[in-house]
């Protein structure tokens, strides 16, 4: 029911009182024709049980300049014997941005007819999921509506915009035992030269290092391959309140998202075992896996990922659960980095991890939006010097730190960090 | 011009115009006046739909028709504005609803629906009114009574209704 019932009723009530004050009887048959109106209306409201209605969402995806825009498609069809009248309605979810076509309407179904209600929106990222079309049945004047959920299950992921990263020859300390692309540092079958062994029953003869052979006599040797192997990865991306800002529409965290999403897509189509971890007020993970279907399981986490309200157990990192990365994997923590986080690091140092810090910089992020008198630049100076003396503390722990200007480009930035560490690790 | 918007128009005009008839011919001219006043009040409830200004149009109007009865204008031209305007504040509510969407055919069949369900409501309530009107019955005061406690029944039937139905 909607307000037009309780109206209808409240003009019929103040006619009955005035007609009785005043023993007017004309006023008395002014009452009727609302009463008329009324009662139009609830005779032709339909029987709920003799309404059958089919509703199904359908959309489609197309990418324009790297704007995601979805068509979304809402049908619904009268399987009833009679006409209904009915109202269309589709709930907006947050972070849908309209931009064409309707988003309700009224219609009139005769039996077996069908309507659609079109429109398209856009996106950032995010997880867009109903489980029903919300509809109101009334009569044809809409005094007497009931609302009807048609079940309808439909979820639209619109994933993180991806930036196509070359690949990154990476020399971690340890390898998975899986064929791959890094030299490994150990004999076995693989293109470069490693080195020269005697002779074991079985090794193939075209390995045979003849030169040597022919130096000492009754004894074989044969020539070693550097393994090639994969690299076990980690990231872990900072969805913390505390870690995020929005500027001018603009969030931090998105940045952050965007460089998971690059560097996921970018290991994996290298062939290595990549996992995820999302921490914020909703953990999200996507265990170590390979290959196209552990892509699809990251950036469904991704396009889940969003800041919550602000938690204080999730102050500090403390509670990160690092024993779900394999032992040994390089671990890339992609954070804007608060005052206590160094504690993480000394952990994923105290447990054998190696770790790169991927600090989208806050400071610089926010730089354009504040005014530029004495105060302000004292005060940009002071969190500067703040900030770098936390990366600094972080980097005492033999961690490459990547302080990252979001307007610059990460690659780079990310593959002079792990050469570099490649460097510290040999010293 | 769409049909809901010309009888928009027309419903409007009737009820200025019976309203102002009807202080004109009782010899209230300043009640006239402020009866063409309610004009361009109803063309801004139309405006805001989704404030409380139609509802207050509907029941300044209907007021009006009440005090004009009660100083002496010819009560049929009370009764046709009272209904008129319920047709104006009914086409409101159609034309918020609606809005620019009735390009659809479905969209198109609802709006003529509801406009023959309006006439047929309105239609069938002035029948009713100009009979009793005409037909002059002396009701005894037990039989009021009756017939009021019949329509507050009625009314307490319709809300028992309304709930069993899930209309929320």
């Amino acid at each position: 029911m909607n307000e037009k019932t309780p109206t209808i009723g409240l003009v019929a009530v103040f006619l009955l009182i005035a007609a009785l004050i005043t023993r007017n009887g004309d006023i008395a048959w002014m009452i009727l024709p609302f009463l008329a109106f009324l009662m139009v209306g609830i005779l032709q409201t339909p029987d709920l049980e003799r309404v059958s209605l089919h509703a199904k969402r359908s959309w489609e995806q197309s990418r324009t300049n790297g704007i995601i825009s979805i068509v979304v498609k809402l049908v619904v069809q009268n399987k009833g014997p009679e006409a209904v009248h009915l109202f269309m309605e589709e709930i907006v979810q947050p972070g849908m941005k309209i931009t064409d076509g309707e988003l309700n309407q009224w219609v009139t179904l005769r039996p077996g007819e069908t309507t659609e209600l079109n429109y398209a929106f856009t996106a950032a990222r995010g997880n867009f999921s109903w489980k029903s079309i919300r509809t109101r049945v009334s009569d044809p004047l809409g005094l007497i509506e009931t609302e009807l959920l048609l079940p309808d299950n439909t979820t639209i992921q619109v994933r993180p915009q991806i930036k196509k990263f070359k690949g990154i020859s990476l020399r971690p300390r340890s390898t998975l035992h899986s064929p791959g692309s890094i030299p490994a540092r150990i004999g076995g079958s693989g293109t470069d030269f490693f080195g020269v062994r005697e002779y074991h029953p079985g090794d193939s003869l075209r390995t045979l290092d003849w030169r040597l052979t022919a130096r000492h006599p009754r004894k074989f040797f044969t020539k070693e391959f550097e393994q090639e192997e994969i690299a076990e990865i980690g990231l872990i991306l900072d969805a913390r309140r505390n870690a995020d800002l929005q500027i001018r529409g603009e969030s931090l965290f998105e940045h952050g998202v965007s460089a998971a999403a690059s560097l996921a897509e970018m290991f994996l189509h290298q062939g290595h075992r990549v996992s995820l971890f999302v921490f914020g007020e909703n953990m999200l993970r996507a265990f170590p896996g390979y290959g196209k279907r552990q892509l699809h399981r990251i950036m469904s986490c991704l396009s889940k990922a969003k800041i919550e309200k602000e938690n204080s157990a999730l102050g500090n990192l403390d509670f990160l659960p690092i024993r779900m990365f394999p032992p040994h994997a390089l671990i890339l923590v992609i954070s804007s980095l608060m005052p206590s986080d160094r504690y993480l690091f000394q952990r994923l140092r105290a447990y054998g991890y190696q770790a790169l810090l991927v600090s989208p910089d806050p400071i610089d992020f926010a730089y354009p939006a504040l005014s530029q008198d004495t105060t302000n630049q004292l005060a940009i100076r002071a969190a500067r010097i703040e900030r770098r003396l936390r990366l600094n503390a972080i980097a005492q722990l033999h961690i490459p730190v990547v302080d990252w200007q979001v307007d610059q480009p990460l690659f780079p930035l990310v593959r002079n960090a792990l050469t570099r560490s490649r460097g510290q690790r040999e010293l | 011009m769409s049909l809901r918007k010309t009888l928009f128009v027309i419903c409007l005009i009737l009820t200025v115009l019976c309203l102002a008839a009807g202080y004109g011919i009782a010899g209230q001219w300043m009640g006239a006046l402020l009866a063409i006043l309610i004009g361009p009040a109803w063309l801004l409830a139309r405006k805001y739909p989704g404030s409380r200004l139609p509802l207050v149009c509907l029941l300044v109007t209907v007021g009006f028709a009440v005090a004009g009865r009660l100083i002496g204008s010819p009560p049929l031209l009370m009764i046709f504005a009272s209904a008129a305007a319920l047709a104006v504040w009914d086409l409101v509510y159609l034309d918020s609803a609606l809005g620019n969407h009735s390009s659809a055919e479905q969209t198109r069949h609802y709006e003529n629906r509801h406009l023959q369900s309006l006439t047929l409501a309105l239609g069938s309530g002035l029948l009713a009114t100009l009979l009793g009107h005409f037909l002059k019955i002396q009701i005894p005061f037990l039989v009021w009574m009756l017939f009021i406690a019949l329509i507050l029944f009625a009314l307490d039937r319709v809300w028992g209704y309304i709930k069993k139905t899930g209309g929320a």
